[in-house]
Parts: C-alpha cells; sequence; structure tokens
C-alpha cells in the first residue's frame, strides 16, 4: 500500500467546463447560473484537501464512528 | 413579577415557581404567544407558530400539576423545536418549499422524549434550508439576530437561536452536525451544547451527515441545557447509533466549583492577531476568570486541527450529497442557490477522496484524545469574526479563494468536536464594542457532559453575559 492515500494530487485548478462534464458523468445538470458557485466550492475542497496529502494514512482505518470503551478517556 | 417579566427568565427560576404553583403555564404561554406575535415578523423565528395547540398544552399541565401531578423541572415550560423534527400532526418542513406540505405520522424521538416531561410547544423554529447553513433566500424568512437585524444569528439552527435570545420561548432544540446550535448560540448570546455523539438519539430528524449529527440543547443558562440535555439524552431503539451509557443527572455535581481541573486552550486556534481584537481581548479576560476560579490553564497542540474544514466538508457535503441524491437531480431548483451549489459539488467527490477524510479524521480525532488526557477540558473562541451582515451572506462564491476565505477557516472552532464524536458546549464570554455577543467554547471527553457543564457553570456563576438580553 501506498503511504500517501491519494499518489497524485487533487484536481484544484479544474475548469468550469470540466466540473460540468465531472457532474455529467453522475446524473447531474449543472445551471449555468450555479456553475462558478459549484466550480469555486469543488476546486476550494480540492485545493485544502491537498493539505493532508502529506499524512501517512497508510494504517488508519477510515472508521467514522468510534465505539466507546467504558474507562476510555474518563 | 408578571408573567410578561417571566418570559425573559430560565428553566430553572421557572421550574419551581411553576412546581409550587406561584406561577401559572396558561398565563406563562399567553405571554409568550404575545410577543412572538409581537416579535416573529420582524425576527422570523418561528415558521409555524401553535397558538391552540400550546394553549391546550398549558391548560392541561395546568390541570396536572393542581392535581400534584408534577411530571418535572420541563412541566409547563414553553418551548420551541428547530424545523428539522418531525412533530405528528404539524408541519414539518426541514426549512425547504420540497417539504412545505409535510404533515409527520410520528415525533421524533427527542419531542416525544420532551412531550413526556410536559413541554407546551409553541412552535416550529426557523432554520438553514435542510439544516445545510448559509441559506441566501430563507422560503420561510430571513432569521435575523435580535442584537442587530441587519446581522445574521448564526446557522443553522438560527430560528432556535432568534427565539430564545429574543424570549420567545424559554429553551429550544436545535441540532448541531458541524456547529449549527454551537454558532448560532454564540451569535445570539445564549448556550447551546452537541453531545456526544450517540448520547442522543437522531430519529426524526432530517439527516445531513449520519457519522455527526446531534439534537443540540439552546438555552439561556447552563444549568438549562443541562436539565434539557438530561432528558432528551438516552439509547433508543430507534436509532441503532444512539448509546447505551446510562445517562448521570446532568446538574447533580453542577455547583461544585472547579478547583483543580486542568483546562487547555488549543494553541493553533490562536495564533498572533487571530481574532478581531474584541474577541481576543475578551478570550484573554475569559481565561483569567478560570484561574481565578482555581482551575489550571495551559496550552495543548492539536497540529491537525486547522484542517479539520476541508475534512468536515468532504465527509458531511458528501453524506448530505448521497441524502439529497434524488431531488438534487429530480428538483433541482427546487433549493435554494446556496444548498443547491453544496450539495452539487459535494456529488463530486469521489469515494477515494471520501475514504481519505475519514482517514484523516481518525488521525485528528486521536489528537483530541491525546490532548484530553493532558486536560479536562479544552478550550477556544467560537470564531475569531462577528456575525456578518446578511446582505454579505447571499453573495455566490466566485472563486476557490473566496470559498477559502469565507467558510474554512470559520469551521476549525466548531468542526473539531463533530469530526471527533466529542461534546463541547458555547457559553456567552462577552460582547464587541459594537455590541454584538461573544461565544466560548468547551470541550471535552466522550461522554463526559458532566465536566463540561460544571466548568461552563463556574464560569457563568462568574459573569453576567448570560443575563443580558437585547433591547428589542
Amino acid at each position: 500500500m501506498s503511504n500517501k492515500p491519494i499518489p497524485v494530487e487533487l484536481p484544484s485548478n479544474l475548469s468550469e467546463d470540466e466540473v460540468q462534464n465531472l457532474a455529467h458523468g453522475l446524473g447531474l445538470t449543472i445551471p449555468d447560473t450555479d456553475l462558478k458557485d459549484v466550480s469555486a466550492r469543488f476546486t476550494a475542497l480540492m485545493s485544502e484537501l491537498n493539505k493532508i496529502r502529506s499524512l501517512d494514512l497508510s494504517q488508519i482505518a477510515p472508521t467514522p464512528i468510534f465505539p466507546y470503551e467504558k474507562g476510555e478517556c474518563k | 413579577m408578571t408573567a410578561q417579566d417571566l418570559i425573559l427568565e430560565n428553566i430553572a427560576t421557572l421550574a419551581p415557581l411553576i412546581q409550587h404553583k406561584e406561577i401559572s403555564p396558561v398565563a406563562l404561554t399567553e405571554a409568550y404567544l404575545a410577543r412572538i406575535e409581537k416579535l416573529n415578523s420582524r425576527f422570523n423565528a418561528y415558521i409555524t407558530i401553535l397558538a391552540e395547540t400550546a394553549m391546550a398544552e398549558a391548560r392541561k399541565a395546568e390541570t396536572e400539576i393542581m392535581r400534584g401531578e408534577y411530571r418535572g423541572k420541563l412541566h409547563g415550560i414553553p418551548m420551541g423545536i428547530k424545523d428539522q423534527f418531525l412533530t405528528k400532526g404539524i408541519r414539518t418542513t426541514f426549512g425547504s418549499t420540497i417539504f412545505g406540505d409535510q404533515i409527520p405520522s410520528e415525533d421524533a424521538t427527542v419531542v416525544s422524549r420532551l412531550k413526556a416531561a410536559g413541554i407546551i410547544m409553541l412552535g416550529k423554529h426557523n432554520l438553514a434550508e435542510f439544516a445545510l447553513g448559509g441559506t441566501r433566500k430563507h422560503p420561510y424568512g430571513t432569521p435575523r439576530n435580535p442584537w442587530d437585524p441587519e446581522r445574521i444569528p448564526g446557522h443553522s439552527s438560527s430560528g432556535s437561536g432568534v427565539a430564545v435570545a429574543a424570549s420567545m420561548c424559554t429553551a429550544a432544540i436545535g441540532e448541531d452536525t458541524g456547529g449549527s446550535g454551537r454558532i448560532p448560540a454564540a451569535m445570539c448570546g445564549i448556550v447551546a451544547i452537541r453531545p456526544t455523539y450517540g448520547r442522543v438519539t437522531r430519529y426524526g430528524a432530517a439527516p445531513a451527515s449520519w457519522s455527526m449529527d446531534a439534537a443540540s440543547p439552546m438555552t439561556k443558562s447552563v444549568e438549562d441545557c443541562a436539565i434539557v440535555l438530561g432528558i432528551i439524552a438516552g439509547y433508543d431503539p430507534k436509532d441503532p447509533l444512539s448509546n447505551k451509557t446510562p445517562v448521570p443527572n446532568y446538574t447533580k455535581n453542577l455547583k461544585e466549583g472547579i478547583r483543580g481541573i486542568k483546562i487547555g486552550v488549543i494553541k493553533e486556534l490562536i495564533p498572533p492577531n487571530w481574532a478581531h481584537s474584541d474577541i481576543r481581548d475578551a478570550f484573554e479576560r475569559n481565561i483569567k476568570i478560570f484561574e481565578k476560579l482555581g482551575a489550571s490553564v495551559s496550552q495543548v497542540s492539536i497540529p491537525l486541527i486547522n484542517l479539520t474544514a476541508p475534512i468536515f466538508v468532504a465527509i458531511c457535503d458528501t453524506d448530505a450529497a448521497y441524502v439529497h441524491y434524488d431531488n438534487i437531480r429530480n428538483r433541482t431548483m427546487d433549493y435554494d442557490e446556496a444548498s443547491r451549489t453544496r450539495l452539487m459539488s459535494a456529488s463530486l467527490v469521489s469515494a477515494g477522496i471520501y475514504t481519505m477524510a475519514q482517514q484523516a479524521r481518525n488521525v485528528f480525532r486521536n489528537q483530541m484524545l491525546a490532548s484530553l488526557k493532558e486536560v479536562d477540558v479544552l478550550l477556544s473562541p467560537m470564531s475569531y469574526t462577528l456575525p456578518i451582515k446578511i446582505s454579505d451572506e447571499v453573495v455566490a462564491f466566485e472563486t476557490k479563494e473566496d470559498v477559502i476565505s469565507r467558510q474554512y477557516g470559520a469551521r476549525s472552532f466548531t468542526t473539531p468536536y463533530s469530526l471527533s464524536c466529542l461534546p463541547a458546549i458555547s457559553i456567552p464570554s462577552g460582547f464587541t464594542n459594537e455590541g454584538m455577543p461573544i461565544g466560548l467554547q468547551i470541550g471535552g471527553r466522550q461522554f463526559d457532559e458532566e465536566t463540561v457543564f460544571k466548568v461552563a457553570y463556574a464560569f457563568e456563576t462568574e459573569t453576567e453575559w448570560h443575563r443580558q438580553r437585547p433591547s428589542i
């Protein structure tokens, strides 16, 4: 397994056309009036998430819920 | 005191007066309904006002109490419920026109527990559409901050924050996925807790993120918050992720003081010149109050905390995009512009990115737990900025830099507890020179709301900010 979770940089500079094409592939059509806003949100997220690519996540389970064990941190 | 004076009071003050038949739930409810009638068109705190059923419930409560059948501290207390929670036979919109005609056939479990405790439901509170936050055109009117109606009251439990601060109810049930209870509390000058994930059932609440959604008591004081959480907390077979850990009596040790308690200030959230100077000054004064009370205050490091905003967005928004999978495709234009663009953006996040965010969440949570081995509670401001003007919030995003600047920094304060499933409370901690409330956040260990309440209560008893009411 790679030490880096995503080996390539996330797409933080997609054009509005590329964002629309990505959406079409997922069964979505972004209204023209929303395209700039959606593109800004998506590329902002990718840009910020690129900062966590340096973390070593190779041994980390993607568990969203954390069972409470009696006595843990009490 | 008259009923008009009493509506400014909190549950802890009203409950013994109701119990000892010194005030009438009927008179109290009439006074609240009159205030709602007077103020709601200006502040848009309520979507649905339940005048008739509230009066019927008040008469029933009064009859029971007169017969000596007092149920407890919420009996006869008029409350409001965020319109994110299902209410049997009462329209529940989720703040959206898509559910504008929804009449549920059952109550959310939180609502049924409050009813069993004897509350009087005054109505359903306004909210950001689908509790997503940032709504640009509220279908049921724009909630306005009672301290300055030109400013936002915070999202998404906006109506609940407004209603409590403006004394249009004694207390409210909001919801807090990424700060939706704590942020309006801070901006409106009231108290709200986000409990440990699983402490309170999610059944019957419109979901945003299944692994972070949590009902949030919103009140005028810390003691009230402890009282309400004590009623709604506990395992619910209808929510398999609610927890079976026994619910303690949250008011039992509330007043025992905090001498010897170790408080950790999260140093990454207070870099040089980290906030508006009024907020910075207030925070420094707040620390001195804790020290005066006998707590020891030190700095702790949580290195990943400034990256919690993108981790949160990658998880929460993607969860929400799945919740809205059909409607965002088939009823696209029935969404508010902000909800629509947020959900569409999140719909583009791949499984790999979502999984990476969940892994990063685990690393971050371990950092939070490690810091909570050094100290009993964590301390931070609720935000580094003042509530913005409503006219500034309705502007669409132009660039990614715009999104990062307007959204990501602010989320670093509240989302850490959401991601790590830990409890955190927001309490009033001062005012800016412009007269806007400032909030202070105290976070704690898993299922250790008792300590969080105790620390918050000790601070509150040394200050007067929670007693201030907006001039409206």
